[in-house]
């Protein structure tokens, strides 16, 4: 990998592997009392109740929350997917309005386009980004190489494994070098073992990168295993109720998370505040 | 009134069909050349059998039909009749599929044209086109243009309908990956939803080229003294059996080698509609 993949943007760059929290307290990405409503012929549901929150650059900060909460409505604004009723986002200063050049998402669908390879589907946001075709393959294939990948560039998407699409997902992602990566339950329809991996896979990239991620999940042990910090949502409406700090050693591995007992405990706080939580009827 | 409801159904790309069973046998190579050929061979033994119990009057003979079919070319008026038919066909197709193409973009793309053209375009699709024959007459008068005209309305509506009806259903999340990584409107259309509508407008253009081959023959058979059609017309007034199935066969080879045609394009270009399902 040559060294000008790392995302420069975010400044933390490389992290030592046993610094627990990021280095430095700075805000990358503000959000501020976001509400946001839908509504329906049937019913109107609260999705988002002034949520605030701050994002510190190059830390990995995960959304957790029964399903409903809001979580993903949350990340989708953040995006600008979605448009929020009232409130603020700020990246790096500047207040975001409509969808951001400098942040990506990976989708739990991650819907690699068919008629396209697996190259061109990862350069495609580059192209609309205006870089040249050589550089646009260039980089492209640096986000491949990342994901371990490289080899199958030239390949249809579809004769990929859901593992490997999920992979194709986070290169596409990473090859317009977003500030902040916004990662919705990306691993959610993939079984125990490719989950793993790639949890463990997306620990390593982050650890090598230095970018900022957002990442949506239900999975307590996923969260624990990747956060500096978590977020808890409540819903009905939908609210982040308690940001707590994992205070693990890097690199963990999966026996940590299970074994370790600050983990067992942060488990069992995480566990009980999800519990106090009712899912939304209906 | 939206124009997504009369799209073809059963020319969904997504509705794949069930692989049929296969025995051992029936992989083979061999086999999957050597059955169809045995099926039509049995066919014209059937039919030659036939000879003997009906008149030939009727139904000919598969020798009968060959000499007369190599007869159609040699002597007879299949070679310019052929060029007539061809050209007319190709150019309305042609024009035909293009124009659906265009304004199935534009119908799929604004709602407000779907709005106002919706009702015309879906009356249109649901009258039987060839009524339009003596209008067509009456304005162009008979000739190579009448039935031109023809082929390129009966082709011209499957590829519309097809084409607003495939941009309707594009994916959710292929347009939201678009948006995603910061397409534009424009860019949205043409590097999304524009192919992911390949598999219904290549649905559309395969209805629309089976049409014209029939609005080509059925144009001849009412409009004109030229052509495959008023060959066949003039065959089948005269009791000329033979003849007749061989200008028939011949308007079947024609159909045959427009799906092969079509069929060819997408294994070259277009692959992935059949692979990625």
């Amino acid at each position: 990998m040559s060294s000008d993949m790392t995302v420069t943007a975010t400044g933390s760059g490389p992290r030592s592997s046993t610094a627990a929290t990021p280095t430095g307290h700075e805000t990358i990405l503000n959000i501020e009392n976001v509400c946001k409503t839908f509504f329906t012929t049937r019913r109107t549901v609260h999705a988002l109740d002034r949520v605030s929150l701050d994002v510190r650059r190059g830390e990995f900060i995960s959304l957790v929350g029964v399903s409903g909460c809001g979580k993903t409505t949350l990340l989708r604004i953040l995006d600008g997917l979605d448009d929020c009723d009232s409130g603020t986002i700020t990246l790096d200063g500047v207040k975001l309005d409509g969808v951001s050049h400098d942040m990506s998402y990976v989708f739990q669908d991650i819907n690699l386009l068919p008629w396209r390879n697996v190259l061109d589907n990862v350069a495609l946001g580059l192209e609309v980004r205006g870089v040249p075709k050589a550089e646009r393959r260039a980089r492209a294939m640096e986000a491949l190489e990342l994901v371990d990948l490289a080899s199958v560039a030239k390949v249809p998407p579809y004769t990929l494994s859901g593992g490997m699409q999920q992979r194709v997902g986070v290169a596409r992602a990473l090859a317009i070098r977003p500030k902040v990566l916004l990662m919705d339950e990306p691993f959610g329809q993939l079984d125990n073992f490719t989950r793993e991996a790639l949890q463990v896979e997306v620990a390593n990239l982050w650890e090598k990168l230095g970018t900022t991620i957002v990442f949506v999940t239900h999975d307590v042990d996923e969260a624990i295993f990747l956060s500096d910090r978590i977020g808890l949502f409540q819903p009905g409406p939908g609210r982040l109720t308690e940001v707590l700090d994992v205070d693990l050693p890097r690199p963990r591995t999966s026996y940590d998370v299970r074994a370790h007992h600050r983990a067992i405990g942060l488990r069992a706080l995480i566990t009980e505040h999800l519990r106090g939580a009712k899912a939304p009827t209906g | 009134m939206t124009v997504v409801s009369r799209s073809v159904d059963d020319t969904r790309p997504d509705s794949a069909p069930v692989a049929p069973r296969r025995s051992p046998l029936a992989d083979r190579r061999a086999t999957r050349i050597a059955a169809p050929l045995a099926a039509v061979g049995v066919l014209f033994g059937l039919w030659e059998l036939a000879g003997v119990f009906v008149t030939t009057t009727l139904i000919s003979s598969p020798p009968q039909v060959l000499t007369d079919f190599v007869d159609q070319f040699r002597s007879g008026p299949a070679v310019p009749a052929l060029e007539i038919s061809l050209r007319e066909l190709y150019i309305g197709i042609g024009i035909g599929i293009a124009a659906g193409v265009v304004i199935g973009l534009v119908v799929g793309r604004y709602r407000l044209m779907d709005a106002v053209l919706g009702p015309y375009i879906n009356a249109a699709n649901a009258t039987p086109l060839n009524v339009l024959i003596p209008l067509l007459l009456v304005w162009v008068g008979i000739g190579t243009d009448a039935r031109v005209l023809f082929v390129i309305l009966i082709s011209f509506f499957p590829v519309l309908l097809n084409t607003a009806g495939g941009m309707r259903n594009v994916s959710k999340g292929y347009v939201e990956v678009g948006r995603m990584l910061g397409l534009n409107e424009h860019q949205l259309m043409r590097k999304v939803i524009l192919p992911a509508s390949m598999p219904y407008i290549f649905a559309g253009i395969r209805v629309g080229v089976a049409l014209g081959v029939i609005g080509m023959i059925v144009g001849e058979i009412e409009v004109s003294n030229v052509g495959l059609g008023y060959f066949i017309n003039l065959y089948g007034n005269g009791f000329r059996t033979g003849q007749l199935l061989a200008l028939i066969f011949l308007a079947a080879l024609i159909g045959v080698f427009n799906v092969l045609v079509i069929r060819g394009v997408q294994a070259r270009w277009f692959r992935w509609i059949s692979a990625a399902r």
